[in-house]
């Protein structure tokens, strides 16, 4: 769980951000305009920050450039031009994402980010499952419990993901890579050994019509 | 290799008068001695008829008592005519009579006693490394069996030939030398304002748009500079207009994606959390209402959009327009939401009164300043808020005006009211769906019918907005 900044003027937005962080667990702060931003990253210890470019009072480069290089930065903004995407990445961006965006790459490359500065969780726990996906270790009250390659990715690609729906294409793409060729019916096999194995059949939910989703 | 032209012309005018100059002074050097030759040979012609006619008469005289003189007479002629270095050499058939030439030089007898000095035989050749014009020739009459052989010394001439040509051709040297080098520094000198002209070219063609020329002559070339200075400050000024004009285009298209992304990413944004997340009945209600307000917004970009478009379309209709009919019609569609916000919304027009215009473009201009008039009642919290439009005519002149009693303009807001996408408190604005088009549309519309377009507003008390038509 992370401590997440969101630094935008459009309070919609700015919602619908808040919202998807806080179902992967994280904790989130919203401001809406560049001084309050600054105002209160030196009040708090952020893990993270948003940040919108177009803001009243400053604007999100300049915002980034009175930062401390170490603290994380993601650029979330309408401003797509080339020029545009090399001023933020120079200041020592972590990424740059335009809008629209599409929400699942949002959390991809938040995750990205948080991994790269290890403010990431390697270990979760569901039940009285625990999961380690750095080691790749899952304990099953405190017996080690076996999986398979495949299991595992898939079991990794619904808990960096957890409480969003995964369709099966998209489940067959993250566990079994963009080169395999299969059915998705392998992802719903999987699912079953997933749920048998774990004793996850609450927590792992099939979602009509469309795919999976983790509820934690 | 590039040839400069005042080195093409200094060539030119080099060679030429080189060529001119020194063929002339070859040629009349020539002509001159061929004369000063003919006439020394002349001398000598005459000279030899002299001492033959001499010789002749001697030779008669002894002819008769002592013939056997003759050979003395001859040596005595040819000895005393050797001391001044006339040569002599004289034959009689083909034994040798009498010779101061060292060898034997002349051939001897010519066939022709009768015709004398006319078959003069004359030569210059040389004798012993000197040159000599010889002259041969047959005594006259009874003593035509003589044939006589006389060298005149003409070395000198030749040698004074030479010496004469050989200072010409210094005075030639030294004349062309020293031409060209002043003929070179006063072209290169001259030329000096197309090489300035040049550079300056250069640069301005390198992007320094400052380049000018300062030194300007009083010549064609002066004429032309003067007119490069004029040009290049053309080009500054349409350039730095090109510029603006592309910054404007440029900042238009920015705040136009940014006004249609931004409800695209929420609309998107929740579309997708709602497929994605499980969500409560109550976020159910809240996120379809968030998706339908951004959805409403850009429908009202996308409409703001199409009707400055069609302002902006040159092929407009104009038709008389009764003004009566078009306050009628926007005091019917804002009366609601007028009364909603507590507005009074009062219309005053006079009677019969016509513009020429394009009707549904005065609608969405009278309709655009009321609905500003009424969002800057809405954002002020006076108890009492009224919105009046009226037209009324003057001398020559239309008048519409919206009045409201709002918030009003600061002079920041003035200035950029007529800028696309510009919104003087942008969070009230966007919550209410504004696209932030509507001054902009207003002068357009206000352009497209040659009308002049004034704001007055104070800060906390409120704006007239007036359009004043030309009538026709």
């Amino acid at each position: 769980m992370a401590y997440i900044l969101i630094a935008e003027d459009e309070q919609a937005i700015n919602d619908l951000i808040c919202k998807n962080l806080k179902l992967l667990g994280h904790r989130t702060a919203q401001v809406f305009d560049g001084a309050q931003a600054m105002q209160l990253i030196a009040e708090e210890n952020f893990d993270l920050v948003l940040l919108d470019v177009m803001m009243p009072q400053m604007s999100g480069f300049e915002v980034k450039s009175k930062l401390p290089a170490d603290l994380p930065v993601i650029f979330v903004t309408a401003k797509n031009s080339v020029s545009d995407q090399l001023t933020g990445l120079n200041l020592g961006a972590d990424d740059y994402i335009v809008k629209p965006f599409d929400v699942l790459v949002l959390i991809a490359r938040v995750e990205n980010v948080l991994r790269r500065t290890k403010k990431n969780d390697t270990i979760f726990a569901i039940n009285d499952c625990v999961i380690d996906l750095a080691k790749r270790i899952v304990l099953k009250d405190g017996k080690e419990v076996v999986l398979t390659l495949q299991e595992f990715n898939l079991l990794e690609a619904l808990i960096l993901n957890r409480n969003f729906a995964l369709s099966r294409e998209k489940l067959l793409q993250l566990a079994w890579g963009f080169d395999y060729m299969g059915d998705t019916r392998t992802v719903d096999v999987h699912i079953q050994k997933l749920r048998k194995k774990l004793d996850l059949q609450k927590e792992i939910v099939t979602v009509f019509k469309y795919g999976y989703r983790l509820e934690v | 290799m590039k040839i400069k032209f005042w080195q093409k012309i200094y060539i030119c005018v080099l060679f030429v008068f080189l060529l001119f100059f020194n063929g002339s002074i070859f040629t009349i050097v020539t002509v001159q001695n061929s004369k000063a030759l003919s006439q020394q040979k002349e001398n000598f012609l005459t000279q030899q008829e002299y001492i033959l006619q001499q010789i002749v008469n001697d030779m008669s005289l002894v002819y008769e008592s002592r013939p056997l003189g003759i050979p003395l007479i001859i040596k005595q002629y040819g000895d005393r005519y050797a001391n001044n270095g006339v040569l002599m050499q004289v034959k009689k058939g083909e034994e040798l009579v009498y010779s101061s030439i060292k060898y034997e030089y002349y051939d001897g007898y010519i066939d022709f006693p009768n015709k004398y000095l006319q078959n003069r035989v004359s030569e210059i050749a040389e004798i012993e490394n000197e040159k000599y014009f010889i002259v041969e020739c047959n005594l006259p009459s009874e003593f035509a069996v003589y044939g006589t052989l006389i060298a005149f010394p003409i070395q000198s001439f030749f040698d004074d030939w030479n010496r004469t040509i050989m200072w010409i051709n210094i005075l030639c040297c030294v004349v062309s030398t020293v031409t060209a080098v002043i003929l070179y520094n006063l072209l290169k000198h001259l030329t000096k304002p197309i090489q300035s002209l040049n550079e300056a070219t250069i640069k301005f063609g390198k992007g320094d748009m400052t380049a000018r020329i300062e030194y300007i002559t009083n010549d064609e070339i002066g004429e032309t500079a003067q007119n490069f200075n004029i040009m290049a400050q053309q080009i500054c000024t349409q350039v730095q207009v090109l510029e603006n004009s592309a910054q404007e285009k440029q900042n238009f298209i920015d705040d136009f994606s940014h006004e249609m992304r931004t409800p695209l990413t929420a609309i998107r944004g929740y579309s997708q959390y709602m497929q994605s997340a499980r969500i409560t009945d109550e976020e159910y209600y809240t996120t379809l209402d968030i998706i339908d307000c951004q959805a409403k917004r850009l429908q009202n970009l996308s409409e703001s959009m199409l009707a400055l478009s069609l302002a902006q379309t040159e092929e407009l209709e104009f038709e008389k327009i009764n003004l009566a009919n078009v306050l009628e019609n926007v005091h019917k569609a804002y009366s609601t939401r007028a009364k909603e916000e507590n507005i009074t919304l009062t219309i005053n027009c006079d009677k019969d009164i016509y513009i020429r215009g394009e009707n549904s473009l005065i609608e969405s201009l009278v309709g655009n300043l009321a609905d500003n008039a009424i969002n800057a009642c809405k954002a002020d919290n006076k108890s009492e808020n009224t919105v009046n439009i009226s037209a009324r005519k003057a001398e020559n002149t239309v008048v519409i005006s919206v009045t409201d009693n709002g918030i009003g303009m600061d002079a920041e807001t003035l200035e950029k009211i007529h800028t696309p996408f510009y919104r003087q408190d942008k969070a009230r604005s966007r919550k209410n769906g504004g696209a932030g088009l509507g001054g902009s549309i207003i002068k357009k519309i206000a352009d497209v019918h040659n009308a002049k377009l004034e704001y007055k507003s104070a800060l906390g008390k409120g704006t007239t907005a007036k359009v004043i038509f030309t009538t026709l």
